[in-house]
């Protein structure tokens, strides 16, 4: 009994130093972490004092010398390049990659090209930011690598647009025998209309249909204005996602375009219902007033997406549109187009008074 | 005889042992991988800000579904809360299932809710609606008004209405960190082919302050069994299914805060009304249908984005609660019996399954067998005094270390409580959770079977304070 009673006391002991280990462990996590932060707070400021001195001196010597001047802080001193190289513009950028090349690039391009994920995702954000053409092959790496590390590249390509790179992408997208849409979309999508010329030249090659839907998508998703012309001429293809796909970025043109009104109300009588169905939306989107009867009559559609979609159109096109929805509502010879015509009546009212 | 007897006592006591000794590795091997996956995750997002996600086109619109049932407490601040969340493009749909309160009327005067014309697909069969309201002032608002059926069908009747390719599953007296999409939504857009279901952390509201939607005050609460499930949801949120997530086998995403790819769950059928486990249901049956087309896909636990819900702080109110989960947990298991083991359904079948199968729904049977046992051996005279009390102290030993380890997991964690005094009151209570609050709950849990093979199938009200507003 006596040799139970030393495993119990012992066992008590243990398991109090457990806890009262865990427990010191958490107040002295906590207390570190509050020291790190305050710290932290200090040397950033000190960093970004000594930036502003950069961007007011323009000075090559002195911005390589505030770069030698925090070698233990490096993580600090990425964040605060980081923030500032997404937020300003002109000549102070040629000092903040002064500064990163002296201070940073090395060690970033090295862990970009590690074997933790989580290093390589770490140092994507600021190598992204700050690359020159040298860099490019090493971003396709880093835009084809897992998707967390893709998205930060991504994220990072569409703070600053980097042309030469943007153009390796094109030739990259150009080339892939089964590209990602989605993140070729949200890379190029986010360097708005300064890719105009390229997408031109692009819908203009023999492209397969996924890749020239791809770049139809895009005119109409940055928008691309001057590209709906280019466009246009796709609205006849045999291939019915082609012509949805034409339907749908019409309709985010922001200007008059006679052209554009003709083409949407042509596909509004499209044989396939995708195809209608989206350039009805379209047609209410631009408020087209003179495609007033199309809509009415689609409202009839055998399809249930046409007939919200032309109902909808009709309530954007305002008094006269919602006119006819109260005929269409208030009709007996079709109570599917009335019972649509009512319900968008009705949620256009509510939306209305809000 | 008596030899017989003996020895097969001698058996079930080896078994329960290394049971005993397996389901305690088990957690804590949890446990660390757990605080491998939070340190993965704060390395992943250290660079990251999550409001850039704004930015990216195709990021995909969500509906909230929020099923309420005599919730008038609580709903005004949780539909705020979903109000005020940060999200390019969302809806939310309140699914009143029949509640006999004030809810739906306090709704309604609240957000100034008209009765609507809304066409709908009904896509999965379920009870009647008897109206749909959109408020002029809110547009991303809607509160459908049903014939009470529970919460698979109010699910159902949302996900019939709802717009959007993402749907997030929500109580209706829960409230989202304003960020709490935006995270969750990550995975969806990393890899949006393979993710299909994302769960996040879930936290207790009790005690804590709650303005304008939002938890603004981190406190503990002074309700004893809300002290200890919070150690509780610490250990089955921080420690469990992120540990589980680590190697690929979550089978449970709360229903109080998921968010799921509408076109699979539609796929599988919806939520299925049949048992009060909706959730594991939905997540076996998704797992179920992934490998059986061979399609891959990833369900990811996040360990960062915070919903808040309130606990039970009666213990009978708790007691009905984790009925339910057990006989939920029962139900969805024999419900989809035929994955158990089965080398076609991958590592859902061969791991996912016979793990919570043998820790989590046999899991009381043996504690209570166990007890069976002392007690028998204490009444003929057999029991080994010492034997028992090194066994007794040392499954204390492992059971407090295990809450400490979840404590541990919580100061990892965001929105932690921020006072020392909090963390002293938690590692008393880590401390004395092991003495009565776990085999009360495992004797809930047993009794639970009884009411299973009886074929209880009610979901008992709660008792709710509804929020604490900050002054």
């Amino acid at each position: 009994m006596s040799s139970l009673l030393i495993f119990i006391n012992y066992s008590l002991i243990y398991l109090f130093s457990i806890a009262i280990s865990i427990f010191l462990f958490i107040v002295a996590r906590r207390f570190i972490l509050q020291y790190h932060k305050k710290r932290t707070h200090l040397i950033s400021k000190k960093i970004e004092n000594d930036i502003l001195k950069v961007y007011s001196r323009q000075n090559k010597i002195f911005s390589l010398k505030i770069a030698k001047k925090y070698p233990r802080y490096s993580n600090i001193l990425i964040k605060i390049l980081v923030k500032h190289m997404e937020t300003i513009k002109g000549p102070g950028i040629d000092q903040l990659r002064l500064i990163y090349d002296a201070a940073l690039k090395k060690n970033l391009l090295k862990n970009t090209h590690s074997r933790l994920t989580y290093k390589r995702l770490r140092a994507t954000r600021p190598f992204v930011l700050f690359s020159s053409l040298e860099d490019t092959s090493q971003i396709m790496k880093l835009l084809n690598d897992k998707p967390v590390v893709r998205l930060a590249a991504i994220n990072a390509l569409s703070r600053r647009p980097n042309l030469l790179v943007i153009n390796q992408i094109f030739e990259t997208f150009e080339r892939d025998p089964d590209p990602d849409m989605r993140s070729y979309m949200n890379v190029l999508f986010a360097m708005g209309d300064e890719i105009e010329d390229l997408v031109r030249s692009y819908l203009k090659k023999p492209l397969s249909s996924n890749k020239i839907m791809f770049f139809i998508e895009l005119v109409g998703a940055i928008p691309l204005p001057h590209l709906y012309i280019d466009i246009i001429a796709f609205a006849r293809s045999t291939d019915k996602e082609i012509r949805v796909k034409v339907a749908k970025a019409l309709g985010t043109i922001n200007r008059p375009l006679p052209k554009v009104n003709a083409v949407l109300m042509e596909l509004s009588s499209d044989d396939a219902w995708e195809v209608s169905a989206q350039a009805l939306k379209s047609l209410g989107k631009l408020k087209i007033v003179s495609a007033i009867d199309t809509l009415a009559q689609a409202v009839y559609s055998p399809h249930w997406y046409c007939r919200l979609n032309a109902g909808t159109a009709l309530a954007n096109l305002g008094n006269k549109g919602k006119q006819r929805l109260k005929q269409l509502a208030g009709q007996k010879r079709d109570r599917y187009a009335a019972e649509m015509a009512q319900m968008i009546l009705e949620n256009s009212i509510y939306h209305e008074t809000g | 005889m008596g030899e017989i007897i003996n020895t097969v006592f001698q058996i079930i006591t080896s078994v329960i042992l290394v049971y005993f000794f397996a389901l305690n590795s088990i957690y804590i091997i949890l446990i660390l991988l757990s605080i491998i996956g939070i340190n993965h995750y704060r390395n992943k997002t250290a660079f990251v800000s999550f409001k850039e996600l704004f930015h990216l086109p195709l990021i995909k619109p969500i509906s909230i579904i929020a099923p309420v049932y005599n919730e008038e407490n609580s709903v005004i601040e949780s539909t705020l809360s979903l109000l005020s969340l940060e999200y390019p493009q969302y809806e939310i749909i309140v699914v009143n299932d029949g509640s006999k309160d004030d809810t739906l009327k306090k709704l309604i005067s609240t957000f100034d809710l008209k009765i609507t014309n809304r066409i709908y697909r009904k896509v999965i069969d379920t009870k009647t609606i008897k109206n749909i309201y959109t408020s002029p002032t809110i547009s991303k608002l809607v509160v459908i008004d049903k014939k009470n059926g529970g919460k698979a069908d109010a699910m159902n009747a949302g996900l019939n209405i709802s717009r959007y390719p993402l749907f997030c599953t929500l109580d209706g007296d829960s409230i989202l960190e304003k960020e709490a999409l935006l995270k969750m939504v990550r995975p969806f857009l990393e890899d949006p082919e393979k993710t299909v279901a994302a769960g996040g952390v879930i936290r207790l509201s009790n005690g804590c302050e709650v303005k304008s939607g939002q938890v603004v005050n981190v406190q503990l609460p002074r309700n004893i069994p809300a002290l200890f499930q919070i150690i509780e949801y610490y250990r089955a949120f921080l420690g469990g299914r992120l540990g589980l997530s680590m190697i690929k086998s979550v089978l449970i995403i709360s229903g109080a805060f998921g968010l799921f790819r509408k076109d699979i769950t539609l796929q599988c059928g919806g939520y299925n009304t049949n048992t009060v486990g909706e959730d594991v249901d939905l997540i076996i049956r998704i797992r179920k249908y992934l490998h059986e087309k061979k399609i891959p896909f990833s369900i990811q636990f996040i360990p960062d984005p915070i919903c808040w819900t309130e606990a039970p702080e009666s213990m009978k109110d708790l007691s009905r609660q984790r009925n339910r989960w057990q006989r939920g947990l029962i139900e969805a298991i024999i419900h989809n019996s035929r994955v158990f083991l089965n080398p076609r359904y991958g590592i859902t079948g061969l791991f996912a399954v016979p793990g919570y199968v043998v820790f989590e729904m046999l899991g009381p049977i043996v504690e209570m067998l166990g007890y069976i046992i002392f007690i028998s051996f204490f009444a003929v005279g057999k029991l080994n005094y010492a034997f028992c009390w090194m066994f007794f102290i040392f499954a204390v030993i492992l059971g407090v270390i295990l809450s400490l380890l979840s404590l541990l997991l919580g100061e990892y964690s965001i929105r932690r409580y921020p006072r020392l005094r909090d963390v002293a009151i938690l590692f008393l209570f880590s401390i004395l959770e092991n003495f009565f609050y776990r085999q009360y709950l495992s004797l809930v849990r047993f009794k639970a079977f009884f009411d299973y093979l009886l074929g209880k199938q009610s979901w008992e009200e709660m008792t709710k304070k509804g929020f604490t507003k900050a002054k």
